[in-house]
């Protein structure tokens, strides 16, 4: 389902029809981004519920000059997530290390299915999580997440080299 | 090492930036958007109106103000004469008149003066002769007897709270009782609503059957437009572009021009008039405008594996396409890319929502022709006449692109602007209604609503045309130049 301009400008006068077609458009890809940062649904259906409400609410200042809505509604609910985070108290300085030395195949783990491996994100530290996602999957740079996350760069990056390589042997275990 | 963290991470980007199939999840029910429903204001119908009812209301009330004013000044006006006329009744002296015994001639060459906003004032310099009749006098239907004249032969009622004025243009300086005259060819004019003067007639030479105080010439005499007289003023006018599509454009992606829309656009200008006639003015002017057209395209593109270039780590699919828009084609070039290790099959369908929207600069040349109801320069009035538009620049604002497909990384799009298949006159016929008010003296306000018929198309093709109506609503400020 398309929403144009037209149907934008309808959900900020306050249509319910055109908030209900804005949400059934979008409601899927956001709730398995929700889960990517939530491993518990619950939590996953707070930040969809949260991010909607968000997302009609400031609405009026999308601007289509500097990129699509879809762009600005992820951008939306990403920002929900991480204070949501922090509401939950995350602390990055706290996190165990993890030194894994997996072999990555790509032909093999091409199989996977987006579930799969939103289950394997899901399984990884709160910490490593947010950053993998952050970098890998919304392709914010460090400088970004050090700024949302309010850590250090090189935080950022040992975070997201662990998770990596926490996800690598979780798909090694997976085809072994 | 390197290239494994970069294909990790190349890896899941793509994965998650597919289109994800609401099946395989446990989408949220309908408890979700209820909780989210509750939680977002009401529809604002105040705000889905827009701005038209804005200029209506503010149209209406620069009306109401004229009018007002209008009222007013005529109010005090009548209110001014109904003092002056008390103050006309005050100051006559009484003179008995000796030569003829059943009236009392009260006077004669009175002048009238009153006193009128601290100046004094002559009301008239003209002779008046008052007489007073006795009140059971049979005179006293000597003014019914006078009025006889061919314009006022019907009898007129005459009584102590009648005032009648008559006017003799033959006798000039000679008093028609004096004279023994018969007073048949007397003019007379009743104004029965006047304050009494009673056992008086006032009997004024003069030659016209009007009511001519002079003071109230000057408040309630409508200020003529003479033909030949021109006009000049600014003007602005609210456009509410209607788009019409017709046909198919003759592309492969036809069928994908999801929508067409014009944004209303706010015009400024200089107008001229010329009053040609005593009910027809000839309008023309010069008005500036911007506009944006934004056309919305779903498109679906076959992506060859046979035919894909590889760029490094990288394949890329290229496209080039010829959109249709309001205004002429848009080429573009569409880039297609996926990573070495995205699965593809061949020509498997990239969908893509793609918008763009022109941004145009136009000037645009009145010619039209009013026809005012009651005389040229004042009141409601018809319009017609055509509208010339020609575009001075044209510009692509706001590409947006949204792939939701599975294996696409990254997508470049260029877009072309081919400005040579723009129509760059167009013509509209026009037609409205509307109203002029002379709010000060030589200066009048002009409100016009009106709708413009595309003539001409901004674009076509021979199976795809594509005409911009217009539904306007102008304000104009005049100023005659003698």
């Amino acid at each position: 389902m398309m929403v144009d301009n037209q149907k934008i400008r309808l959900c900020i006068e306050g249509s319910r029809i055109a908030q209900k077609e804005l949400y059934e458009a979008y409601k899927v890809n956001l709730y398995v981004l929700c889960q990517r940062y939530f491993a518990d649904l619950e939590d996953a259906k707070d930040v969809l519920q949260e991010g909607f409400i968000k997302v009609f609410r400031d609405l009026h200042q999308f601007d289509a000059a500097k990129g699509h809505v879809s762009s600005w509604i992820k951008k939306v609910f990403v920002n929900t997530c991480l204070e949501k985070l922090r509401k939950k108290k995350l602390d990055f300085q706290k996190i165990d290390d993890h030194d894994y030395e997996v072999v990555y195949d790509p032909c093999i783990i091409s199989d996977l299915n987006l579930k799969d491996l939103t289950k394997m994100i899901q399984k990884l530290p709160i910490g490593y999580r947010t950053v993998f996602n952050l970098y890998v999957i919304e392709g914010y740079n460090h400088q970004e997440i050090a700024d949302q996350l309010g850590i250090s760069e090189s935080t950022s990056k040992t975070q997201l080299m662990k998770a990596k390589n926490m996800l690598r042997l979780r798909l090694e275990d997976v085809f072994k | 090492m390197e290239d494994k963290n970069n294909n990790l991470e190349i890896f899941f980007r793509d994965k998650f930036n597919q289109r994800i199939e609401p099946q395989d999840w446990n989408i949220p029910d309908n408890e979700v958007w209820d909780s989210i429903a509750s939680n977002i204001p009401v529809e604002n119908k105040k705000r889905r109106l827009g701005v038209l009812p804005l200029i209506f209301v503010g149209g209406l009330t620069v009306m109401s103000l004229i009018l007002g004013y209008d009222n007013y000044k005529k109010g005090r006006n009548i209110a001014e004469l109904h003092q002056e006329l008390k103050e006309c009744s005050n100051q006559t002296n009484v003179s008995n008149n000796e030569n003829n015994p059943s009236e009392k001639f009260i006077g004669e060459s009175a002048k009238l003066s009153i006193n009128y906003q601290n100046n004094e004032r002559i009301l008239s310099n003209d002779s008046y002769k008052i007489v007073d009749l006795p009140q059971n006098s049979p005179e006293n239907h000597s003014v019914t007897r006078m009025a006889r004249h061919s314009k006022f032969n019907q009898p007129h009622k005459s009584s102590p709270t009648t005032v009648e004025i008559y006017t003799n243009s033959i006798m000039d300086e000679k008093n028609p009782f004096e004279q023994g005259t018969d007073l048949k060819d007397n003019e007379f004019i009743t104004i029965s609503s006047l304050p009494a003067l009673p056992y008086t007639t006032i009997n004024r030479p003069n030659t016209l059957p009007v009511i001519d105080f002079p003071i109230m010439a000057d408040y309630t005499k409508p200020i003529k437009q003479s033909s030949g007289r021109i006009l000049i003023g600014p003007i602005l006018r609210y456009i509410n572009w209607q788009d019409k599509i017709k046909g198919s454009f003759d592309n492969p992606l036809s069928e994908l021009l999801i929508k067409e829309e014009t944004s209303p656009s706010l015009a400024m200008g200089l107008a001229f008039s010329k009053t040609v006639g005593s009910h027809l003015v000839l309008n023309t002017g010069i008005l500036y405008f911007q506009r944006n057209q934004s056309s919305q395209y779903a498109i679906n593109l076959p992506y060859s594996t046979t035919n894909e270039i590889n760029v490094g780590s990288e394949f890329e699919n290229r496209f080039e396409h010829s959109l249709p828009t309001g205004l002429g084609n848009i080429n573009t070039s569409l880039v297609l890319s996926r990573s070495i290790n995205s699965p593809v099959t061949n020509n498997e369908n990239v969908y893509l929502d793609f918008s763009l929207q022109n941004h145009t600069k136009a000037l645009a040349i009145p010619l039209t022709m009013s026809y005012y109801i009651t005389e040229a320069g004042a009141g409601f009035f018809v319009q017609g006449g055509i509208m010339n538009e020609f575009i001075i620049e044209n510009k692509i604002r706001e590409v947006n692109t949204e792939s939701h497909h599975t294996f696409v990384r990254d997508k470049s799009i260029v877009v072309d602007y081919n400005a040579s298949q723009i129509n760059k006159l167009n013509v509209s016929t026009i037609v409205g209604i509307g109203y002029e008010k002379e709010i000060f003296e030589g200066v009048g306000i002009s409100l016009l609503a009106n709708y413009g018929f595309a003539v001409t198309n901004t674009f076509a093709t021979p199976d795809y045309q594509h005409k911009i109506d217009q539904l306007g609503l102008q304000m104009m400020v005049v100023k005659t130049i003698d």
